[in-house]
């Protein structure tokens, strides 16, 4: 059905013995937000990789609006649209705030380098283009008056904003969020729940993996639980929270 | 809370990169660059305009380096291979005579074979569209022979032809129309390249230029679609090691290349005033300040070229392309998550400094007055250098590797000097001081000003700037 | 006509085998020494072949006039110190240093040395009396031995067996020696060594100065058989380099194997198909390598 959106066949990821991602399958509908948990090292980040294209799988299909990506390269799905942020926060730290966010509109942007180099008239039309765009992006997730900073000079929060904002401005229909609400302060972490809403209420679809059971009970309508590589439990967040293996594998763990 | 005060005066030390008075900032560069352009020769003595004209040749190495170490982040250490590549290739078009039987041959193939590159490239036509376009392109080429239509006449022609074919194949009008001028130019390239060559019997060496930047790009796309797979430490080794075979095949491969004892002699000086329209001419010449020699000719020429390098160089930094090699450079991860093509990109910057780095090589072989070539002129110790010079202009600032070219160039020129003179320390003759000079500079810069000299000095002047201003403000409250 | 020129090429095989041995062996210490100094920093020393280089003039220089018991302890001294210099500018950035940097600051200490060594000693050859030699109207002149078709220099035996000797000492002192655990200790997980108290700086000082030792050792038996010159390290330094990746980077054995396979393989295409590019058959080889073995060597690295 076109109304899945990502969808992923009995994927396994190794890392020489070591199964980091082991036959998982699930699927995530147009309009979803779902969240992917699971306790540290089950291979929610791996899996990530996985479905953006970053790391080959080796075995198992990933199919992406109904078309199969396993053998596509990184760039490709993120022109089928797909955007993601980094657990490690990965901005591009020579650039300014607004330079950043302007490379996210690479997947919709079509001039070469001679268009650049010359400076044709393509270039000067679709550079406005993209200027308006990262400046949208820039004033959604509130950043707008530190766009001329450089960005490593931001705070940590800040730079998690600016990632999301990259990362939207590449029109995705998908989103990967790689615990985007990891080191953030409380206030941050509810700012960042609001803003998530939204981008859902325009219609993009997200995929995150967090750690706070709070804000991904908040915002998810549905969740998967990986441990040790394994998919252990999939449904609502009432239900995820009430599955005896879960609580096992996962929220025994929290609790200790 | 101490976080948070952390956290602002982290975000308060950052200086903005100002975006208003950005235009005014962008152009007066290249105003002080025109003006001291058309003066210099004006100025300065024969000496000094060899040196400038070294300077020039090396900035146009080190802007095309620096586009692909400083912005696009792919260290390469074999970047002279390129620069006598470009040597080479004209030289020896240029010095070794060309029998006359194959000339037409070779024009007429080279006029086909680039008039249908570029139709290709601009129409994208399929198979029956082309066949269509080959034999308008005949019938231009009829059309040129014809010995009393001037070239205007004729491009509009073309222009004209091309746009109607345009219109019934359905393609865009605007780019057939764009491939009729591209016609036309290619024809009368190919015209005034048969002509040319069977009256001096060698190509001409612009010809060599064209050819040497060709064969450039084939050799660097070949060698960097493969080489830039790898990272840090063994991409640089591979560079390197491509850089010393390319070396090794200067010296050994004689019967082409002259080989290390003899080298290519008698290149004739690149010619460019007899080409260009006479009011261009004039203004040369006002600027000049009289009739202007084939060595002050050379001088123009050269810094002509640089002046473009730089023109594209800022334009591809500040533009989507460059936008995107700066993200390889940062994050390779990130870069091809937001659609990158990460490997595309590397190739591409790689191959468009190598043919920078290959006119840069042709301008050298053709050095009015010299004419010489030799493979010690493109070895890994040159490749060196040229890191040097972009090092210390400091890495992703074209202007900055301008400065650094000139650096190096006059610090070569004077320890040339100091030889001159024969010094001796403790009783050592002090010969061949360059490689402890330049090894010295760049274990320095590297210490202690990673970003290089003119960024390291810009950040220090604001810093002193500011803690003026500071301590101002201080004594304007007590 | 043909054939006998074949005949006569084949018979030179044996020869070219040794004297390809000869040079895999000084590959196989500078392999050694890339892969003790990538263990215990992650750099790549582009001034390793330096050492080779450093060793072999001054044991040359000091050979001609002194014995070879003043000679070798200095010829070593100043490779170790040489190392010890590179150490030191790897060291010195206070910001952590990106890779290119490490590599320029590598390389501009090669280039350095390189021109020092000039300066000193000038541009050409040094001929150099080998160790074990019978004196003959005033020069010292190597005894040969004949063996298997060809003639085998008592001075190649000497490269060998120094070789061996190091080899093995190195294998000793990486397993049986707390310096050598420490080292060790640095390479598999600094921030844990640092915690257990070994200190890492120190460490990394010591890995360079034996690297540099080793090269220098390597440098003074090979002088009385290559000639010593001030540009002698860049081709020792890459083959040794080819030979390290070759046989993955960090790993002593793979590196020493494949010094040797790669002296050898250059000697023989060097000496029976192409004479005038023998020098570039090595970095043919490095590129070739490079380019079809990329992953496996990264993602061995990626895996570990
Ligand atoms: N590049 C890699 N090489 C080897 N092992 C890896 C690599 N990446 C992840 N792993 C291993 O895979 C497992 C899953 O890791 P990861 O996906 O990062 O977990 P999570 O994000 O759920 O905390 C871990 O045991 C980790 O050590
Ligand atoms: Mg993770």
């Amino acid at each position: 059905m076109s109304d899945v959106l990502v969808e992923t066949r009995s994927v396994t990821r190794k890392f020489g013995g070591l199964v980091a991602v082991d036959q998982v399958d699930f699927q995530v509908r147009r309009g979803q937000t779902k969240a992917l948990i699971g306790p540290n090292g089950a291979g929610k980040t791996t899996l990530l990789n996985l479905l953006s294209g970053l790391l080959p799988a080796s075995s198992g299909d990933i199919l992406i609006r109904g078309r199969s990506v396993v053998r596509c390269a990184a760039h490709e799905i993120a022109g089928l649209g797909l955007a993601r942020t980094f657990q490690n926060v990965q901005l591009f730290e020579n650039m300014t705030v607004k330079e950043n966010v302007m490379v996210g509109c690479h997947p919709w942007s079509r001039q070469g380098i001679a268009s650049g180099a010359l400076r044709w008239i393509g270039h000067w039309r679709e550079e406005k283009l993209i200027e308006e765009e990262a400046e949208r992006q820039l004033d959604f997730v509130g950043l707008s008056d530190l766009a001329d900073f450089p960005a490593h000079s931001l705070p940590f929060g800040k730079q998690r904003m600016l990632e999301i904002a990259r990362a939207l401005a590449s029109r995705p229909q998908v989103l990967l969020l790689d615990e985007p609400a990891s080191g953030l302060s409380t206030r941050e972490t509810s700012e960042l729940a609001s803003l998530l809403r939204q981008i859902s209420a325009r219609g993009i679809t997200i995929l995150l993996v967090d750690h706070d059971m709070q804000f991904v009970m908040d915002i998810s309508d549905e969740v998967v639980v990986l441990d040790q590589g394994k998919k252990i439990a999939e449904g609502t967040p009432d239900e995820v929270q009430s599955n005896p293996r879960v609580i096992a594998a996962y929220l025994g763990v929290e609790a200790k | 809370m101490k976080d948070s005060e952390r956290r602002g005066t982290h975000t308060e030390k950052a200086i903005p990169v100002r975006k208003k008075n950005l235009q005014l900032l962008n152009i007066l560069p290249f105003a002080v660059f025109l003006a001291c352009y058309a003066f210099a020769p004006r100025v300065v003595n024969d000496a000094q305009l060899t040196t400038i004209i070294y300077i020039g040749i090396y900035a146009l190495l080190a802007v095309g380096l620096n586009l692909l170490m400083g912005y696009a982040g792919q260290v390469s250490l074999g970047h002279a291979a390129f620069f006598g590549v470009g040597a080479y290739t004209s030289g020896i078009l240029t010095a070794k005579p060309i029998a006359n039987e194959v000339i037409p041959g070779v024009s007429a193939g080279v006029g086909v074979i680039s008039a249908v590159a570029a139709l290709l490239l601009l129409t994208k036509p399929s198979g029956w569209k082309l066949a269509v376009g080959i034999s308008l392109l005949v019938a231009l080429g009829w059309l040129h022979n014809l010995p009393n239509l001037i070239p205007v006449l004729c491009a509009a022609c073309a222009v004209a032809v091309m746009g109607i074919f345009g219109l019934m194949a359905k393609l865009q009008w605007m780019r057939t129309c764009l491939s009729g001028v591209v016609l036309t130019l290619v024809a009368n390239l190919s015209k005034w390249f048969l002509k040319g060559t069977l009256e001096r019997g060698s190509a001409s060496p612009w010809t060599g230029l064209l050819v040497g930047v060709f064969l450039t790009a084939v050799i660097s796309y070949l060698i960097g679609s493969q080489v830039l797979r790898l990272k840090g430490h063994y991409l640089a080794m591979a560079t390197l090691a491509f850089g010393i075979i390319v070396e090794i095949v200067f010296r050994q491969w004689t019967s082409v290349t002259g080989g290390s004892s003899d080298g290519i002699f008698n290149i004739p000086s690149i010619q460019f005033f007899s080409y260009i329209p006479g009011f261009l001419r004039r203004l040369y010449e006002a600027a000049a300040g009289g009739s202007v020699d084939l060595r002050t000719q050379y001088y123009y020429l050269v810094w002509a070229f640089v002046f473009i390098a730089i023109v594209l160089a800022v334009n591809i930094v500040r533009s989507r392309v460059g936008r995107a090699f700066r993200a390889v450079h940062s994050s390779e991860q990130a870069a091809a998550s937001l659609g990158v093509d990460t490997a595309r990109y590397k190739v591409q910057v790689f191959v468009l400094s190598a043919c920078m780095a290959s006119v840069a090589g042709t301008l050298h072989a053709h050095n009015a007055g010299i004419g010489y070539i030799h493979p010690s002129e493109f070895g890994f110790i040159v490749s060196v250098e040229l890191v040097v010079m972009v090092v210390l202009g400091g890495m992703a600032s074209v202007w900055g590797s301008l400065f650094g070219a000139a650096a190096i160039q006059t610090l070569k020129d004077r320890l040339l000097d100091l030889e001159k003179t024969n010094p001796e320390f403790w009783g050592l003759k002090l010969q061949g001081l360059d490689p402890i000079v330049f090894g010295a500079v760049l274990i320095v810069v590297m210490i202690v000003l990673p970003q290089g000299l003119v960024r390291g000095f810009s950040d220090g002047v604001a810093l002193l700037w500011r803690s003026a201003r500071r301590s101002g403000r201080q004594q304007g409250v007590n | 006509m043909s054939v006998g020129l074949s005949v006569d090429l084949l018979a030179q095989v044996p020869q070219l085998v040794i004297s390809g041995f000869t040079r895999g062996c000084i590959y196989a210490i500078v392999a050694v020494g890339f892969s003790i100094i990538y263990n215990s920093t992650q750099v790549i020393n582009f001034a390793q072949g330096e050492f080779v280089m450093i060793g072999a003039v001054v044991a040359a220089v000091l050979l001609s006039k002194t014995s070879l018991l003043v000679a070798f302890p200095t010829a070593v001294a100043a490779g170790c110190l040489a190392g010890a210099v590179v150490a030191l500018f790897v060291l010195l950035p206070l910001k952590r240093a990106s890779v290119v940097s490490l590599i320029i600051i590598t390389i501009g200490t090669s280039i350095m040395f390189r021109g020092l060594a000039q300066l000193l000693w000038g541009e050409a050859a040094i001929p150099a009396p080998p160790f074990t030699g019978v004196v003959v109207q005033g020069y010292v002149e190597d005894r040969e031995f004949h063996f298997l078709g060809a003639y085998i220099r008592a001075q190649e035996l000497w490269v060998m067996g120094v070789t061996a000797l190091l080899v093995v000492g190195m294998h000793i002192f990486f397993r049986r020696t707390i310096l050598g655990q420490a080292m060790r200790a640095c390479a598999i997980n600094q921030l844990g060594a640092r915690i257990v108290g070994i200190n890492v700086r120190r460490m990394i000082m010591a890995s360079f100065v034996m690297a540099a030792g080793l090269g220098a050792v390597a440098g003074v038996v090979v002088s009385p058989v290559f000639y010593a010159k001030c540009n002698m390290g860049t081709a020792l330094g890459l083959g040794g380099f080819c030979a390290a990746v070759l046989g993955g980077l960090g790993n002593f054995a793979g590196g020493v194997a494949a010094g040797i396979i790669l002296g050898i393989v250059e000697s023989l295409t060097g000496g029976l198909l192409w004479s005038d590019y023998k020098d570039a058959v090595a970095f043919v080889i490095l590129l070739v390598i490079l380019l079809l073995r990329p992953e496996g060597v990264l993602r061995r690295r990626a895996e570990a």
